[in-house]
């Protein structure tokens, strides 16, 4: 009996542990910084419905590198550092039929956390309110007709469909609300049957535009007053358009593809790519410039975004010109910067550069180093709250990196870490080694016994 | 040697060496106590297991009656699902694992080989002091090492370590009271691993800590 009170009682201490643990654990927001530890979270409408999250560049931070890609990666979860403002493109996919629901969530700090949406047929929902409607999802097409003001007043985000009537009757009504629209399947919207669908999409007088693999639309932007995140997808040959006339943009996410193909055919036509058409220089709220695609070698100059004094977040990637870190834009107020170079083997010269970036709270250097790269000197960056680098440059680097940790105690480094993992090979070799030794010991006596 | 001493020193040296490795296992310029700490810890294990006359039950691994086994094993799988459950609703993710991931053999690894280390070894090693008291002390060794390998994150989570200890230090006191009075470690391996195949069971990689 007396046991029994005490196993009963040793269990209610566990649970209220367990509440302790989990309510305690949860991750707080960086202090000092601008960088919120997010978790999404995908959870079941009911058991038998299994949905995963996955994300996908452009702006991707994980639990384990703060700009790992992470694609069709199955998990439950998603574990993020975001700042707010920051652009988002979520898909839950259903296991069981395949069906897919994608939209872009642009973070706010407001949002209930951990954010965890919901999905409802084509509909993803958060604290209850449908902020996310994607009329690619099969039956998507149904939903706003089934659905009142309610449901349509709260949507933040809308992604459109291959089918024109469903797409001007939505857009319809979401007129003058300010919603994300992504039109990146495709739309050629210089061709005569989707001017509708481009007068209806300023109608909507969209916050944020996502243009991947869609075109003719750039001329419709100078009429949309209140955007401020745009992401486009532009190929490398064709001359930049200018933005310089939604003067609202604060993030700019530019994917440069590639020209005709091939490099050498690139390069024997002479694409080169001026950032200076963008007329980046004249939106006075751009924050974030986002640079990316394989069409990146072909950026004539990064000394273009010189002038652009307001941005605080800076990603270059797949930049072959960017060799020696000194020929980076003089912007020293940066609060982010990256340089995102991983299938490069050019190894980056210039690192000394950096010190002068003071404003720097998050430095991710995903690229190759050059063997005599001082990395100390990013030890001068105080207000450094996290810094990336390769696994191997940690792994070979160990003694530059232990001393700008003891330069920047409060500075996450991210790289490798030997966990927990290793206890089970501790176990093994003890254990091994001591039944090993035990049956030399028996034997000994044994013999010892026989020879006595 | 005096037989408590005999005992003791290796739980002792066991427990030691997992924090001296756990402290320096994500720094990698600390190559030299990671592997001193490692060695340190396997030795300790190594050297009681040898002089030990049966090994099996200095680990644990005794036969509890079948009576016993029919009726407490369920309970503890029944105690590990449920603490996972709770664990996964609180941090806002569905009830059960939406499938079984790459990750979720290692962690039941890891937990199985944690429930090996602590409540059969250093438990068991530390026996001659009564019910209770190997309990709260294999819990505390365990508690240490947990805080040890938690004390560098290499992620954004901070983890909150009064609460982390306390959660580790009664939730391992529990184990070890199921090992101690249902009489094998088979009961608190099973519920542990239950526990980490619910918890981690669908992530495709393994988090930082791992």
């Amino acid at each position: 009996m007396k046991t029994q009170t005490l196993l009963r009682n040793a269990f209610v201490i566990f649970g209220v542990a367990l509440l302790h643990v989990t309510t305690g654990c949860r991750p707080p927001v960086a202090a000092g910084t601008a960088l919120v530890p997010v978790r999404i979270a995908s959870p079941s409408p009911d058991a038998n419905t299994a949905v995963t999250v996955s994300a996908e560049a452009p702006c991707r931070y994980s639990d384990r590198m703060p700009f790992e890609r992470v694609e069709g990666n199955e998990r439950a979860y998603a574990d993020l550092l975001l700042m707010p403002g920051d652009l988002l493109p979520l898909k839950f996919q259903r296991k069981q039929d395949g069906n897919e629901l994608g939209f872009w969530y642009v973070f706010s700090p407001q949002d209930s956390q951990p954010l965890a949406f919901r999905s409802d047929g084509p509909a993803a929902l958060l604290a209850g309110k449908t902020v996310a409607l994607d009329l690619n999802y099969p039956n998507g097409t149904g939903w706003p007709g089934s659905h009142g003001p309610g449901d349509m007043g709260t949507i933040r985000a809308i992604r459109l469909c291959g089918d024109m009537e469903t797409n001007l009757a939505a857009l319809g009504r979401l007129a003058h609300s300010g919603v994300l629209i992504d039109c990146s399947d495709q739309f050629a919207f210089d061709r005569e049957g989707n001017r509708r669908l481009a007068d209806a999409i300023v109608d909507a007088d969209p916050t944020g535009l996502i243009l991947k693999d869609s075109s003719g639309l750039e001329r419709y932007l100078p009429r949309m007053k209140n955007l401020t995140h745009l992401v486009m997808t532009w190929p490398a040959e064709k001359p930049l358009p200018s933005l310089a006339q939604t003067e609202r943009l604060q993030a700019v996410y530019l994917e440069l593809s590639p020209a005709t193909g091939t490099q050498e055919q690139d390069e024997l036509h002479g694409v080169k790519v001026d950032l200076r058409r963008l007329g980046l220089d004249r939106l006075p709220r751009l924050h974030t410039l986002f640079l990316y695609g394989k069409a990146c070698r072909y950026l004539r100059d990064l000394a273009a975004l010189n002038d652009l004094k307001q941005l605080r977040q800076l990603t270059i990637a797949d930049c072959d010109q960017l060799r020696d870190l000194s020929s980076l834009p003089r912007l020293y107020d940066l609060t982010g910067l990256e340089i995102i170079n991983g299938d490069s083997d050019a190894h980056i010269t210039g690192i000394e550069h950096l010190a002068r970036f003071q404003g720097l709270v998050k430095l991710s250097l995903f690229c190759k180093l050059a063997d005599n790269a001082d990395l100390r000197v990013l030890g001068k960056l105080k207000d450094l709250k996290i810094l990336v680098l390769p696994k191997d440059v940690i792994k070979e680097r160990a003694g530059d990196v232990d001393a700008i940790r003891k330069a920047l105690p409060n500075c996450r480094i991210y790289g490798m870490c030997m966990g927990s993992r290793w206890i089970i090979a501790i176990l093994a070799v003890g254990v091994t080694a001591g039944l090993i030794r035990q049956r030399f010991r028996r034997s000994r006596t044994r013999k010892r016994l026989v020879a006595a | 040697m005096r037989p408590a001493a005999r005992d003791l020193l290796p739980a002792v040296g066991f427990s030691a060496g997992m924090v001296v490795f756990a402290l320096a296992a994500n720094r990698p310029s600390l190559l030299a106590p990671r592997i001193a700490g490692a060695a340190l810890a396997a030795v300790c294990l190594a050297g009681a297991l040898a002089k030990a006359n049966r090994p099996a039950v200095t680990l644990g691994f005794t036969r509890p009656g079948k009576t016993r086994a029919w009726f407490a094993l369920p309970l503890c799988l029944a105690v590990g699902v449920a603490a996972g459950m709770y664990y996964r609703t609180a941090q806002g993710r569905s009830l059960f694992p939406a499938g079984l991931a790459g990750f979720c053999l290692l962690s039941a690894a890891i937990g199985g080989a944690e429930e090996l280390a602590y409540r059969g070894f250093v438990q068991g090693q530390l026996r001659r002091w009564g019910p209770i008291l190997p309990c709260i002390a294999a819990a505390g060794a365990h508690t240490a090492y947990k805080c040890a390998l938690l004390a560098m994150p290499a992620g954004p989570e901070r983890p909150a370590f009064l609460s982390l200890a306390l959660g580790t230090l009664i939730g391992g006191t529990v184990f070890g009271l199921m090992r101690q009075y249902l009489g094998s470690i088979a009961f608190p391996l099973a519920a542990h691993v239950a526990f980490d195949v619910i918890v981690y069971g669908d992530l495709a990689a393994a988090p930082w800590w791992a």
